[in-house]
Parts: structure tokens; sequence; C-alpha cells
């Protein structure tokens, strides 16, 4: 069985959950990285491995307030994995976005089309951990 | 003030760039000192200061007059909230040859004038053993202004730095006067070898120089030092608080910023004069409605051409030519180099700011050119 991976977000990398039992991947977060490659790089381990034994469904969710265009490359190749999951999973994307943030919206919008996945886009209003105010450490408010 | 030091007529910022060497710092932010915004803008300067080489004691010390010289400016400021005067106000630190030098400025009513220097006077007046002397009898006479503070703070930058405070007030008007206050801070520790702060050129009279500068230009913001992702993160914080106007606005400057000063990250470390480093240049300026960032920092004469014809060739695409070019090297993933270092800074910079990039290089020695590059954000 794969462990779960549970990353925790800072001022410049995302959160990231990953769980196998629930078949269940998020990341969110500011991706800032200098180092994307590096930070990005079990993800993808995580999501081959993943891709053997998927569960039947599996649910995607991106929440992210700012990328670099470092991570920018390595989200793409994440959401490549993720396309080609399709084949042995049913596989939901959901693409969070902070309200009027018209620009992350379009950044979905491109990986969605170009790999044909379908994303479902959520606007939603994002929040900062108080002790963090300002310093670029959101969470998405669930409904 | 001698005309002949009119820092605006060259370009300041290649001298600054060409004068100062690895170790060295220049940073000067303009504009309001909320709470929030005097944080973040000492934080820049403590995490600066905090890897120089010198002792624990000095930095404390420097980090001491570093907050009262900000609190100064909101404490002793005359500038009407939200008034254009209230931008003006400034907190600056440059460092060279191990001397730390601190300098503010702010507005005063005219009428505080002759009290103020009557105060500063008689505090660069005393010795060591007066000055102690002078402070208990001001903290046990209470004669604390209605804004709190009978020159304490003064005395304080005084007692930490072991020098005497430079100042100098410039008429605006007949209502106000620009303030400037100026501490010179020794980074080095008994028993080194010295090194005289003569000939320094980070005088008072600089730092009036260097206002108008900044006035003129409509500058925000200077930062020059070594830059590495930590540095990057507080200048984000400075110009988040700093900086008003919608979501999106916002948002394109930080992710600009982000991409330029990461491409000083991993594309400038180079060695000059023996030594490595990230060292560059930013600095933001705003005339209206208009932000203008700019980065220097040093690549190899030899990366000259490559890089020019880079950007040449993103200037010379339409949109849609450009959205492609970004979308195949977006999911290019075969070339190692590319996948790893990813490449799409500039076409992106060019992206979000809807603006053509501007750029210039200027030779120096040793087979390194200055690489200037400078975008502008309508909002």
């Amino acid at each position: 069985m794969i462990e779960t991976l549970n990353i925790k977000g800072t001022e410049d990398s995302p959160e990231v959950v990953m769980d196998f039992q629930k078949g269940f991947i998020r990341i969110s977060g500011t991706s800032w990285l200098e180092d994307a490659y590096g930070f990005y790089e079990p993800l993808y381990q995580w999501v081959s491995e993943y891709s053997k034994t998927p569960q039947k469904v599996t649910e995607i969710e991106f929440g992210y307030t700012y990328f670099n265009t470092s991570s920018a490359k390595q989200i793409a190749k994440l959401v490549t994995l993720i396309s080609s999951l399709k084949q042995s999973s049913e596989v939901h994307v959901k693409w969070f976005y902070e309200k009027d943030d018209s620009e992350m919206l379009k950044s979905g919008q491109k990986y969605s089309e170009l790999l044909n996945l379908g994303f479902e886009f959520v606007e939603t209003e994002f929040e900062a951990e108080p002790e963090d105010e300002d310093e670029g450490v959101y969470k998405i408010i669930k409904k | 003030m001698s005309s002949d030091n009119n820092i605006a007529k060259r370009d300041f910022v290649i001298e600054l760039m060409k004068s100062t060497g690895t170790d060295d710092l220049n940073y000067i932010y303009r504009g309001e000192f909320t709470q929030n915004l005097q944080q973040h803008i000492l934080s820049l300067a403590e995490k600066n200061i905090d890897r120089d080489r010198i002792s624990g004691k000095i930095k404390k010390r420097i980090f001491h007059i570093m907050v009262e010289s900000i609190q100064n400016i909101s404490r002793h400021g005359d500038a009407k909230e939200n008034s254009e005067e209230m931008t003006s106000s400034f907190f600056s630190i440059q460092k060279q040859n191990k001397w730390y030098y601190i300098t503010t400025g702010n507005i005063i009513e005219n009428n505080k004038i002759d009290d103020l220097r009557s105060k500063l006077d008689k505090i660069n007046s005393l010795d060591s053993e007066e000055l102690d002397i002078f402070y208990r009898a001001v903290l046990g006479n209470g004669q604390l202004s209605n804004k709190g503070g009978a020159g304490l703070g003064l005395i304080e930058m005084v007692r930490k730095s072991g020098n005497k405070l430079s100042y100098h007030i410039e008429k605006v008007n007949d209502e106000i006067s620009y303030f400037y206050l100026h501490s010179d801070i020794n980074g080095i520790t008994l028993g080194e070898a010295p090194v005289q702060p003569l000939g320094s050129v980070y005088t008072v009279d600089y730092m009036v120089n260097l206002h108008r500068f900044i006035l003129d230009n409509s500058i925000l913001l200077i930062y020059s030092a070594v830059f590495d992702q930590d540095s990057l993160l507080s200048l984000i914080s400075i110009m988040k608080s700093r900086m008003s106007g919608g979501l999106n606005s916002k948002k394109k400057i930080i992710s600009i910023m982000v991409e330029m000063l990461q491409n000083i990250i991993h594309h400038g470390n180079v060695t000059v004069s023996g030594i490595s480093g990230c060292q560059g240049i930013f600095y933001i300026s705003l005339n209206s409605g208009k932000y203008c960032l700019t980065t220097i920092n040093y690549v190899k004469t030899t990366d000259k051409e490559q890089l020019s014809y880079k950007i040449d060739h993103i200037n010379s695409l339409t949109d849609e030519e450009r959205e492609d070019y970004y979308n195949e090297r977006l999911f290019d993933f075969d070339s190692d180099e590319s996948f790893k270092e990813g490449g799409l800074g500039l076409i992106e910079i060019r992206n979000k700011s809807k603006n053509p990039l501007e750029y210039q290089f200027f030779d120096t020695e040793e087979g390194y050119s200055l690489f200037k590059i400078t975008t502008y954000i309508n909002i």
C-alpha cells in the first residue's frame, strides 16, 4: 500500500495531501519554489505508483493562490500524469480559484483544455491563516 | 547642497551596482509606515544583516537603531494622513566595509524645527558619560511630548551607535520641511583591523540627494544586495502591504516580481572580484497609474547574445504566437535542462505586463556584463 503524503504549506510552497485509501489528491496554496522540480518530483512518483492500482474514483483538487513559472512546468507534468490515470480510474478534477482571480482561472482552463481533462472550476473564498496573515499561506474555504 | 553631486544626472543605479561589492547593501523604502509595513521593512533589513560576519552584540545594536529610526518617522512625522507628503517619508540602510548607515526622512512642521535642532545639538555635544546622565535625567523628569518621547529615542540612537547623529533640515514650504536623520554604526569588533568610514559615500548629503532622486523618479523601493529566496519573500510582503488596487492587478505585479527576482537568483550567481553571489538590484516605481519594475544583475558577457536574441524574439511575437510559444515550452519535458529550469519566466513577464520588455547591457570587467531589464504594468 502506498503511504499517504501530507506536506504542510509554507510561504512559498503548497500544501499537499495525497491519500491512497480515499483516492484523494489536493494541492493548494502558493508555489513560488526556487527548486520546483525538487518539490514536485516525489509527487510524480506517488501518482505513478498510485496509477498502478488506483481506486475506482479519484478526486483531485487544485487550489493555488499563486505559482511561478518553474512550478507551472511541474504542474503541467503532474496534470499530464493525471490525464493518463484516466485509463484506470474515474478522475474528477476541481480547480479552485480565488474570487475575481481571472488569471488563475485562465491557467486552469489552459491545463484542462490542453490535456482534454474537463476540470470543474470553483470560484471560492481563500482564507489566510490568522497568524500568517499577509504571508501568503491560504486555505480553501470549503462550503 | 552642491548640484554637481546630483545623482539623477547619471544612471544612478548602474553606478550603484558597479561601485558596490558583494557584501554591500543599499536599501531604501519610501511610502507609508503602517505597523504592518514597519515589520516587513525591518524584516528585510534584518535578514540581510543577520548573515553578516559581525558580532551578535553589534547586530542587536543595529536592529535597535533601525527600530528607533522607523518609529521616529511615525512618531514625529507631521504629514497629514493620506496626504501626498505622507508617502515622501523614507527609511534606508546602507552598508559598506562593515559600516552601517541608517537614515530616515520625514516631514516636520517648521515651528518645531528650533526645538528639534537644540535637542539634537545638545545630544551631539555630550560625551558618553554625560549622555548617560542626561538620559536618566530626561527619563526621570517625565517631560513626555504628546507623541511620546522627549528625545529619548534620539539619545538611545547615539548610545547604541557610539557616534553622533547627523541631520539635515530642508525647507519644503512655509509650513513644513524635510527632516533627515542619519546614524553611522561601526560593525567592526575591537581587536579587528579597523576600517575607517572616511571617504564613504553614505553621508547625510548623499541621502538628501538619493531622496530627491527617488521622489523625482517616483521610486517606492530600491534594494541592492545579494538576492535569495528569503529576501524575495520579504520584498513581496512589503509590496503586498504597500500596494493598493484590485486583486488582479496586485497579483499581476506580485507574480511579475517573483519571476524577475527569481531570474536573478537562478541566473545571476557570478563570481566578481573573487566573491560569489547573486548580486543584484531591484527597484520599483509608480507613476500616474503605471508600475515600473527593474532588475539589474551580472551575466556572463558570452551569454549576452543569446539573452538578447531571446528577449527580441519574445517582443516580436503577437499575443497569439506568444501563447503558443509558452504552451509549447510548458509541456516540453524532453530536455532535462528545460524541464528543471523552466525558461518560461521572460515569456510570462511579457504576457502579464502586456508591454514590451526593455533591456540593456553594460559591459564591466572580468568577462561579465550588467543586464538591466524593465517591465511596465498599467493598472
